[in-house]
């Protein structure tokens, strides 16, 4: 069986946007709740204020490393609009 | 010389069909794209060199093959066959996505739901064309333009498709360069092209711990089906985000996933033996799969220019190409897009936020398709 009625033998109209909308609702869910996260972490913030813990990131080998890929990619930037300035 | 023939009769030049040297000639253009296009190196050498290797015809006594019981690309296969790779390729990609630019502008999540609009019409399409429930699931999937949950799900629903299905997904997330551009110019003028978006604001540490958690509880309570792959995939991030398991998150998103990438890809490409895969179903699959790639890509672009109706800052809608999950290769592409009409305009932060989103959407919509389809 194939064409139209395969679609409606297996209720494929219903499957694809039952499917579809399940997604949608699980991204937007989450949409949502990244929304708010700031605003439940400022209320956090009062009962559990954040703490620097000796594994924070700032300090390691990888924020240096870190700083030298941004500074790169800073001078590339700058590099290139001067070379685009100096073209026109 | 009885025993010389009996010998020439076993060798590989006296056995091979033609369908096993078409795909050995799959193969090569595969290693050959990778090599010299740089298309998706990683994926497409083991690829095509287990083609190669799987299309060399062995005497019917010897376990060589991945089909023949108890050969060694059996075992290896077998991390493919029971769906066991792509949850440990979705914990090494946790550890080495960075929400960020997600967290800090949440709607542009909703352009990576509007590309799996892809998984479902490819799914309508392999129904019309006669595909069972099962097998259109797993076709449709293709859709998500995501390989490991392609390969995922369709060790679930369609294993005898595995072979096609896995190398339709890999190629055509190989092709992204070349088939979303055109699509891309189709759906948007000029004048939306150069919209500049908003710099993403800093996000904190904290945000960044909580998110992999609470973003699993959503995801996994409403699609089960999806636990495994978006499960390791937010277990990666929070090894990375937690700053105290370095060590784990870095053997995650490097030697391990390597690993399970050489192993993936290989015993794929060694599974596409010729009479397993030159067949009209293959050929069907092909097309569906290029179909839902430019279905997806449209699905984002036209959702993106839907909310600008509504949207104060507008987005650019190409950000919306980004909705299909190939990391980081379609925000690769719509910052080349977005740049080649004005070249300071940097879009890629942006077009990372639905890329990652679209992971996400494609891991639920497989765990749906798989919950409502098992055993039909």
């Amino acid at each position: 069986m194939n064409g139209i009625e395969n679609i409606m033998e297996q209720e494929g109209i219903g499957l694809a946007i039952t499917g579809m909308s399940i997604v949608f609702i699980a991204l937007l869910l989450i949409t949502f709740y990244i929304a708010l996260l700031p605003t439940l972490l400022k209320h956090l913030e009062k009962i559990l204020p954040e703490q620097k813990s000796g594994h924070q990131r700032a300090e390691g080998k990888e924020s240096e490393e870190e700083d030298l890929m941004v500074a790169a990619a800073i001078a590339t930037a700058f590099r290139r609009r001067k070379k685009l300035k100096e073209s026109r | 010389m009885d025993l010389l023939i009996s010998f020439l009769e076993t060798t590989g030049f006296a056995q091979m069909t033609w369908g096993n040297a078409v795909m050995i000639l799959v193969g090569l253009v595969f290693i050959y794209l990778a090599i010299t296009k740089d298309y998706e190196p990683l994926l497409l050498v083991p690829i095509g060199m287990g083609a190669v290797v799987g299309n060399i015809p062995s005497v019917e006594s010897m376990a060589l093959g991945v089909y023949d019981d108890g050969s060694v690309l059996q075992y290896i296969y077998f991390g493919v066959s029971n769906g066991i790779y792509p949850p440990l390729i979705f914990l090494g990609i946790g550890a080495m996505t960075d929400f960020s630019t997600m967290l800090s502008n949440p709607k542009l999540i909703l352009l990576g739901a509007a590309a799996q609009i892809g998984i479902f019409l490819t799914l309508l399409g392999a129904l019309f064309l006669g595909f069972t429930g099962p097998e259109a699931g797993a076709i449709g999937i293709i859709g998500g333009a995501d390989g490991p949950t392609a390969i995922f799900l369709s060790a679930k629903l369609a294993p005898h498709l595995l072979g096609a299905i896995a190398i339709a997904a890999y190629s055509y997330m190989a092709l992204v360069p070349v088939l979303q551009p055109p699509v891309m110019y189709l759906l948007t003028s000029k004048k939306e092209r150069l919209i500049r978006m908003k710099p993403p604001r800093q996000v904190s540490q904290r945000e960044k711990i909580i998110f992999p958690i609470a973003g699993f509880l959503i995801a996994a309570l409403i699609a089960p089906g999806s636990l495994t792959l978006v499960g390791m995939l937010f277990f990666g991030n929070l090894l990375k985000e937690s700053c105290v398991t370095e060590r784990l998150a870095n053997s995650a998103r490097n030697a391990m996933v390597d690993i399970v990438t050489i192993l993936l890809g290989f015993s794929v490409g060694a599974s596409t033996q010729a009479d397993n895969f030159l067949t009209p179903q293959s050929l069907k699959i092909f097309g569906l799969g290029a179909l839902s790639f430019i279905v997806a890509t449209a699905g984002g672009i036209l959702f993106a220019k839907f909310m600008n109706l509504f949207l104060k800052d507008k987005i650019n809608p190409l950000v919306g190409a980004a909705g299909v999950s190939a990391v980081p290769d379609s925000a690769r592409v719509v910052q080349m897009v977005g740049q080649k009409e004005d070249p300071e305009n940097f879009l890629l932060m942006h077009a990372m936020a639905p890329n990652v989103a679209g992971v996400l959407g494609s891991a639920i919509g497989a765990g749906v398709l798989w919950s409502v389809l098992v055993g039909g």
